[in-house]
Order: structure tokens, then C-alpha cells, then sequence
């Protein structure tokens, strides 16, 4: 595989009430590695995802990122540290415009851009202002928003603000992204893009990816390390191909009582067992 | 019960509409009549010898009631005309019953503005059968006249409601502006073509109504060769230019009186400014906002009264010009804006109000109370605050005093409009939108929200500093909960986060009731009807936040390293 352990989350658990959503996750995501998160619905993955980047704090256990202990941080600090990530439903800051959304993911690094400097019109502001613009329209073109920077997010379309959310995201410059289930409610070919286009974010800007997704093709074409969750414990963890041959996996899904998503989710486990996962086509 | 599948074209459904639409204009008509409204507004004429308030209220809900039948059914079809004339004929007969009734019974024990004068006013002087007729078939016209109105296209309605609008205005508030046009020579040469000694007079409503047309079919004439939308950005400045020049000369020209309302709406404005970064950005609730205003009083009255309640009388500070106390107001401000934002940090919503109006109330309690009053002078408060000086010149007048004001307010626009536009400003409406993921983002939320609460603090003592020597002493009974309400109000019906929507909802909330004071309490009625017409008509407030429109930095061409795809 790749590098160094970045991000190791060792017996995290969350409780809500009596009810344990995840318990006791260990997970070691690798530099520059494409990690994926699958599992029936009401597995836990989006609160995982939560204690992760801190939005709740975990009940227990420890999250280490880059040997930094990040778990009881506040959200604004683990941004700090590298991490950034992507909602379920998406989260835009609906009444800005879309450039002013990306403006706001690059806060951490406006630091020039001061209130009081705004305040007297100072020219390092401006500069600094006027940098943090061209360098935020840089990032609606590269998620192929060019040109909509003056949109306002709600009205832009469902696919373009999952990619303004990901510009957001990666307008904090971090290290590790997390992305949950971006294509959710896509097309398939909207889909087979944004597979490409997460490739191009680890290979070209070197982002290790934590990834939530339904789509078990995808996350087969796509992942260097597949996880899976079923009742907040976690069943399985390795290579996709070892994932997908795995009995629990297919036994979990296939015995998790008829939930619809879960049968489709084995049906596909199943199909892309059998089939050899193909050449992602760009 | 059984509700059929209508389309707007059956003749019970139309029948039904004419009838309610006439029911509901003649309840509503005495209604008003009841509480003693109608017989008020009869004494202010809108023209001379012609028509009163009172009647052109009338006039006004049977128009409406017109307009209402001929609404849309929920399947857009549009009811057959005879429904106005019906709901006119309704109103009419209704109204004039009412009438009858007056006159037959005494009904005075019961409401005591029911008096035969009253009766001959809601029937327009007329009675008997034949009167009746009349009045109904009157009824009847104006109702269609409603109903050809709600026909008309919407170009033309549109210019039709401001002209009418402002007959409206400048016949109500003739005395208001006879005061204007009386106190300078070219304005008073002006006057008697609008208005005669007891109001505007039938050619002075006619030119009135004209120009206003005009004025309104200006835009519509201009915009034509100007292409879409792209407007030149001295052109945006033109309205605001001209608002600013009519605040500078209004004062002047209307004397003490029009200058003390103006000064009053301007210490709105300022606080209004304040709130908006609280609330209209930042998305902070804070119904205890007179708390700040109060400080900056109360720090501007120790620093500079003579009294013994001066700092300068007990300890070594000395006296302070109100030049140096105003500074030193705004600071403790914005330090009881940050103390009061600590506190409620955590606290989200609706809560949030209820928390900041008991932070505000536990301000106003603590400095009435006995405790603080050998500091603060308890419900005495403070008395003898000097005027401001520059060298031999005292901010004597209402006047200069609003010139003051309005420096400031231009200073604390400003201020608003940078930071609006800055990292900070871009912080608190992420704030707003969703604070999770805004802290996700890396925002700091107790800097931000602390800023929110200092700057919003800041606006506000300054107000209350010029407050204080405004009325040259301070009461604590003078800041209370009624003027955080009146501020948040200010700004909602003027459109949350937006500058000019402040300046528009002071002068709707703060001066609307001041020019309709003979109007005793009723007059907040008008405040109460403004507020629920702006919140039912135009929710986002009378002059939006144009987020829209708005652009960071005029497009830049860009290079992605992705192939862009044209726009
Ligand atoms: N804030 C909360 N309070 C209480 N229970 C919660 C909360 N958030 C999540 N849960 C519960 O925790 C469990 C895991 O939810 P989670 O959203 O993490 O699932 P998921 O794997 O993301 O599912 P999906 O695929 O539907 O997104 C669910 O039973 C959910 O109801
Ligand atoms: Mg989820």
C-alpha cells in the first residue's frame, strides 16, 4: 500500500442514550491511501464520521491524526490539524455565494485579512483578499464550478453543490478529506466522475480520502482499503478483494433481517465478488 | 362541509366571494368605527374640504374588498366581475345598517364613539332609502373601480400605487410638511400651489399624484437603453446620494421640531446598524441590546455631568469633554457587550433570546437599584450632562446635535459596510447559516460571536452617548426592553442584514409614530399594522439584503487545471 498510519482512531465509541452506535472502532487510514466505509443503514459510518472530525465527541477511545491525539479537540481545531470533510446532506452556507463559501473554508488561512485591517482598507488586506479570491475561483474550476463563483450555493444544482462542498472542503488545504457518500441521489455517469475526480484528488494533490459510500462497485474500483460496519462494530478491514470474498461480510448483509439497502448491498457484494473488478473508463 | 371540486366559475363559489368580501370590508370598517378610529381620523383632512382620512379609509377597505373578490381561485382562474360590484353593494348595505343602528339605538354605554355624527360620517352624509341607494351603489363603484385595479397589468399597477401613495402621504402629513415648506423663502413660494390653509388642496393632489407618476415611469424609461442590468457603479450610488442630501437639508429646513424626530431616528439607525451585525449577520438574537445603549449613557453622564454623582466630584479623574467621554462610552460598551456575550455562548435560538432579555433586564434592575445608587444615582439618575463644544460653537440645537448623529451614523455605515464584506463579516453569516459546520471550517465561534457582540455594543454606546447629552441626563426608566424591541423591529421590517433597510425601517417604526401623535395610543396601532403588513407582504423586509446581486470581486478569467467548460 502507501506511507505512514495518518489518521488511527483506537476504541472509539459513541453512545446516544442506550443506544450504542459504534463501539470500540479501531481504523488506521495510510498516507495517500483511498479509504472507504461501507455498511447497511444506521451502521454508524456518518456518526464515525462525526467523532472523527470531533462535530461529537466520542464516548470513549482515542483519535490520533498524524500522531497528534485529536479527540476533544473542537471542530475548528481538528480542521487546523488537516482533516476537512464533506455531510451526508449536504451542508452548503445556502444564502452566500458559492466563491464566498469556498472564501469561508480558506478562513484558517485568511489570517492576513484581519478585521481591523478591513476596517481602515488596508492594502495588505486587500491583497491578501484579492489573492484568497483568485486562489478560491481556482478551486470552482478545478471541481468544474468555473465561472459560478457568483452563484448563491441554493441556487446552484444538486450535483454542482456536492462539488462546491468538496471545494469547500479542500479550500482548508487538508491533508486527509472525508467525503459522506458523495454521490449519493447522483447519476451513474455523474458518478463514474466523481470516482475520477477523487482518484485525481489523491494523485494529483497527494490527499489521503476517507470515503462513506453505498456503491459497492465504486468503492471496490476505487478503495485501497475497504472498511466494514454492521451495528456500530466493525466486521471487516483490509484490501477490497479480501473485503468482498469475506463470509461475515456477506453473511451480515444477507442476515440483517430484509432491510432493502442491505439486499441491494449484498446483491452487489455478490456481483462484484464473482466479476473481477474492471478498469475504472474516464 | 361538502366541498366541492370548484373552479373559481361557479356561480355559488363567485357568490360566496362577493358576499364574504363585502362581510369582511364592512366588519372591518366598523370595527374601526367602534374603537373610535374612523371618528379620529376624520379630523386630518388628506384634501381640503374634500376627503378625510376617515372617508379615504372607507373608501380604501370597500376598494380592497373589490380587488380581494377578484383574486385567483387555487385553480388561477379569476372570478366573473360581478363579484366586486356584489361585495361593494355587501359592504355598503352592511355599513349603512350599522348606521341605522346608531341613530336608533343608543349604543354609547356600550362603545362611546358610537354617536349619530359618526353614523352620518360612515354613510357619507346621506340617509333615507334614496340615500341608502346611493351609498350602496357608491359602494359598488368603488368596489369595481378595486376590481378593474386587480385587472389592470402589473406595469401599470405599479405605477398607479406610489402616485396614489403619495397623495396619500403628503395629504396626511400636510402639517409635517407645511412646517418644511414654511421655514425657507424658496420653499414657502412653493407651498401654495400644494397646499391651502387647511390642507392639500384638489390641484395641489392632482400634481402631486402626476409627479409621483412620473416619477415612478422614470425607471421604466431609463432602463431601456441601459441593457441588462448592468448598471455603472456611480449609478448605484445615485439613491443613497440623494437620500443623504435630503437627511442634510430636511433638518435645516424643518426646524427644532422635524430635527428632534430626525435626531431620534438617527440614534435608531446607529443602534439599528449595531443589531444588524448581531442579528442580521451574525444571526445572534439579543432582545437585551438597550443594555449597551444604556452603558454608553450612563459611562458618557459620569464622565462629563455636573453633578455630584461625577466621577470628577469624588475621586481624581477630571471632568471630560463629551469628545474624550465618548470614546471611553463606546470602549465600556463594547466590554459590557463582551461580559453580556460570554454568558449566552452556548446558548442557541430561542433561548437566546430569552436569555439575552433577562441579561438586559438584570442591567436596567442593577442600575436602578439601591445598591448602585450612590454611583448611578438610582431612579434619579443622573442630571446636568453639558452639551458638546468645539471651540466657541455648543451642540446646542436639535439640529446640530442631528448633524452629529448623522456623522456618526455615516461613520458606523461605513464601519458595517467594510466589515460585511470582510473575513470576519464572511465568518458571522457562516455563523448564521449553520454553526456547526462554520466551526468545522475552522471558525473560532467565541472570538466571532464576542466580536458580534462588541461591535454591535460599540454601535450602540455611541448612540447612547449622544443620547445622553441630548437629553442632558439619564434615567434608568428611559432604557427599557420596549427600545431593544423597537430597534429588532426596526430591522426586520427594514430586511435583516441590510444597511438601508435600517435607515427605511426608522423612518417607517421610529418616525411614523412620531408624525401621527395626535393619534395618542393609536398611534401604535400604525406600528403594529406596519409590522404585520411588512411581515404578510414582504417578509424578506421593505429593502432586502441583496446577497444576490452582490459579487466579491468583479469575475475573474481563470485557468483551472481542469479543462473549464464556458459558461
Ligand atoms: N444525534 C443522534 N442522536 C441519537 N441517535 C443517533 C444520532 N445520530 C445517529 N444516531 C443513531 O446512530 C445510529 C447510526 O447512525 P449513522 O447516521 O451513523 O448511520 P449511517 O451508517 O451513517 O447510516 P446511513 O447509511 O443511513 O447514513 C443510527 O441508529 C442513528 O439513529
Ligand atoms: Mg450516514
Amino acid at each position: 500500500m502507501t506511507g505512514n498510519v495518518v489518521l488511527r482512531a483506537v476504541g472509539m465509541g459513541k453512545r446516544f442514550g442506550g443506544l450504542v452506535a459504534i463501539k470500540a472502532l479501531d481504523l488506521e487510514v495510510h498516507e495517500r491511501a483511498i479509504c472507504s466505509i461501507i455498511g447497511p443503514n444506521g451502521a454508524g459510518k456518518t456518526t464515525a464520521f462525526n467523532c472523527l472530525t470531533q462535530l461529537i465527541s466520542p464516548s470513549n477511545g482515542q483519535v490520533y491524526f498524524s500522531g497528534t491525539r485529536i479527540d476533544g479537540m473542537l471542530p475548528d481545531m481538528v480542521v487546523a490539524t488537516g482533516i476537512s470533510r464533506t455531510y451526508q446532506t449536504i451542508r452548503l452556507f445556502r444564502n452566500m455565494t458559492a466563491r464566498e463559501n469556498v472564501l469561508v473554508g480558506m478562513h484558517l488561512h485568511l489570517k492576513h485579512s484581519s478585521w481591523w485591517g478591513s476596517l481602515l482598507n488596508l492594502r495588505s488586506n486587500r491583497e491578501a483578499e484579492l489573492q484568497a479570491a483568485l486562489e478560491a475561483d481556482r478551486l470552482l474550476g478545478f471541481v468544474g464550478l468555473a465561472g459560478k463563483g457568483h452563484m448563491v450555493a441554493d441556487h446552484l444544482s444538486y450535483g454542482e453543490q456536492r462539488r462546491l462542498e468538496i471545494a469547500r472542503a479542500l479550500a482548508t488545504r487538508p491533508r486527509l478529506l472525508m467525503l459522506d457518500e458523495p454521490v449519493a441521489g447522483m447519476n451513474p455517469s455523474e458518478t463514474a466522475e466523481m470516482a475520477v475526480f477523487i482518484r485525481r484528488l489523491r494523485d494529483e494533490l497527494g490527499i489521503t480520502i476517507l470515503l462513506i459510500e453505498h456503491q459497492i462497485k465504486m468503492v471496490m474500483e476505487l478503495s485501497d482499503q475497504v472498511v466494514v460496519l454492521d451495528h456500530g462494530v466493525k466486521i471487516a478491514d483490509g484490501i477490497p478483494a479480501e473485503v468482498q470474498r469475506n463470509p461475515d461480510v456477506i453473511k451480515a448483509y444477507l442476515g440483517s433481517g430484509g432491510s432493502r439497502g442491505a439486499k441491494r448491498v449484498a446483491t452487489g457484494i455478490q456481483q462484484a465478488a464473482v466479476s473481477p473488478a474492471r478498469e475504472s473508463q474516464s | 362541509m361538502s366541498m366541492r371540486q370548484d373552479d373559481g366559475k361557479t356561480p355559488s363559489l363567485q357568490l360566496r366571494r362577493g358576499l364574504t368580501a363585502g362581510a369582511a370590508a364592512a366588519l372591518i370598517a366598523i370595527y374601526l368605527s367602534s374603537v373610535g378610529l374612523i371618528a379620529m381620523m376624520n379630523a386630518r383632512p388628506v384634501i381640503a374640504n374634500a376627503l378625510t382620512l376617515a372617508q379615504m379609509t372607507l373608501l380604501t377597505i370597500v376598494f380592497l374588498a373589490g380587488a380581494l373578490s377578484q383574486r385567483p381561485s387555487p385553480q388561477d382562474r379569476t372570478p366573473a366581475f360581478w363579484t366586486a360590484p356584489l361585495a361593494g353593494a355587501v359592504a355598503g348595505l352592511l355599513v349603512a345598517g350599522f348606521a341605522g343602528v346608531i341613530l336608533s339605538v343608543n349604543l354609547r354605554p356600550v362603545f362611546i364613539a358610537l354617536v349619530p355624527p359618526l353614523a352620518r360620517l360612515l354613510t357619507f352624509g346621506q340617509s333615507g332609502v334614496d340615500g341608502t341607494a346611493i351609498l350602496v351603489a357608491g359602494s359598488a363603484l368603488v368596489a369595481s373601480a378595486g376590481a378593474f385595479y386587480q385587472r389592470l397589468p402589473d406595469k401599470v399597477r405599479r405605477l398607479l400605487f406610489p402616485a396614489a401613495l403619495s397623495v396619500l402621504l403628503c395629504g396626511m402629513f400636510q402639517e409635517f410638511i407645511q412646517v418644511i415648506l414654511q421655514s425657507n423663502a424658496l420653499f414657502r413660494w412653493l407651498a401654495p400651489w400644494f397646499y391651502g390653509w387647511d390642507g392639500l388642496t384638489a390641484t395641489g393632489a392632482l400634481i402631486v399624484f402626476a409627479v409621483a407618476l412620473a416619477a415612478a415611469a422614470l425607471p421604466l424609461v431609463y432602463r431601456k437603453p441601459a441593457g441588462a442590468g448592468d448598471v455603472s457603479s456611480w449609478r448605484r450610488f445615485v439613491p443613497a446620494l440623494f437620500i443623504l442630501l435630503l437627511l442634510l437639508l430636511v433638518p435645516i429646513a424643518g426646524g427644532p421640531y422635524i430635527a428632534q424626530v430626525f435626531l431620534l431616528i438617527g440614534l435608531y439607525v446607529l443602534m439599528g446598524m449595531g443589531l444588524n451585525l448581531e442579528l442580521g449577520l451574525a444571526g445572534l438574537l439579543d432582545l437585551g441590546f438597550v443594555a449597551f445603549f444604556a452603558t454608553g449613557a450612563y459611562i458618557t453622564a459620569i464622565l462629563t455631568a455636573d453633578s455630584p454623582l461625577a466621577l470628577a466630584h469624588y475621586t481624581a479623574i477630571p471632568s471630560l469633554s463629551f469628545w474624550l467621554a465618548m470614546p471611553i462610552a463606546v470602549l465600556g460598551a463594547v466590554l459590557m457587550g463582551i461580559l453580556f456575550g460570554i454568558p449566552v455562548l452556548g446558548v442557541k435560538g430561542d433561548y437566546l433570546a430569552v436569555a439575552t432579555l433577562g441579561l438586559g433586564e438584570i442591567v436596567r434592575i442593577v442600575v436602578q437599584s439601591d445598591a448602585a445608587a450612590p454611583l448611578l444615582g438610582g431612579a434619579q439618575g443622573i442630571l446636568q450632562i453639558p452639551k458638546p463644544q468645539v471651540g466657541g460653537f455648543q451642540f446646542g440645537s436639535a439640529v446640530s446635535l442631528f448633524y452629529l448623529t448623522l456623522a456618526a451614523a455615516l461613520f458606523a455605515a461605513y464601519c458595517a459596510w467594510r466589515l460585511e464584506r470582510s473575513r470576519l463579516g464572511r465568518a458571522w453569516i457562516a455563523l448564521r447559516e449553520d454553526e456547526d459546520v462554520a466551526q468545522a471550517m475552522g471558525i473560532n465561534l467565541v472570538q466571532s460571536k464576542l466580536l458580534a457582540y462588541a461591535f454591535g455594543a460599540a454601535f450602540a454606546g455611541l448612540a447612547g452617548s449622544i443620547f445622553a447629552v441630548m437629553v442632558n441626563s439619564v434615567f434608568p426608566s428611559s432604557f427599557q426592553l420596549l427600545m431593544s424591541i423597537n430597534v429588532l423591529a426596526l430591522i426586520v421590517v427594514g430586511g435583516l442584514g441590510s444597511l438601508s433597510g435600517v435607515v427605511l425601517g426608522a423612518l417607517v417604526l421610529i418616525g411614523l409614530p412620531e408624525a401621527l401623535r395626535e393619534f395618542g395610543e393609536f398611534r401604535y396601532l400604525f406600528y403594529g399594522l406596519a409590522l404585520i403588513l411588512t411581515m404578510r407582504l414582504m417578509p424578506e423586509g421593505l429593502l432586502p439584503a441583496s446577497r444576490r446581486r452582490r459579487r466579491l470581486v468583479s469575475p475573474i478569467a481563470v485557468g483551472g487545471s481542469t479543462p473549464v467548460a464556458r459558461p
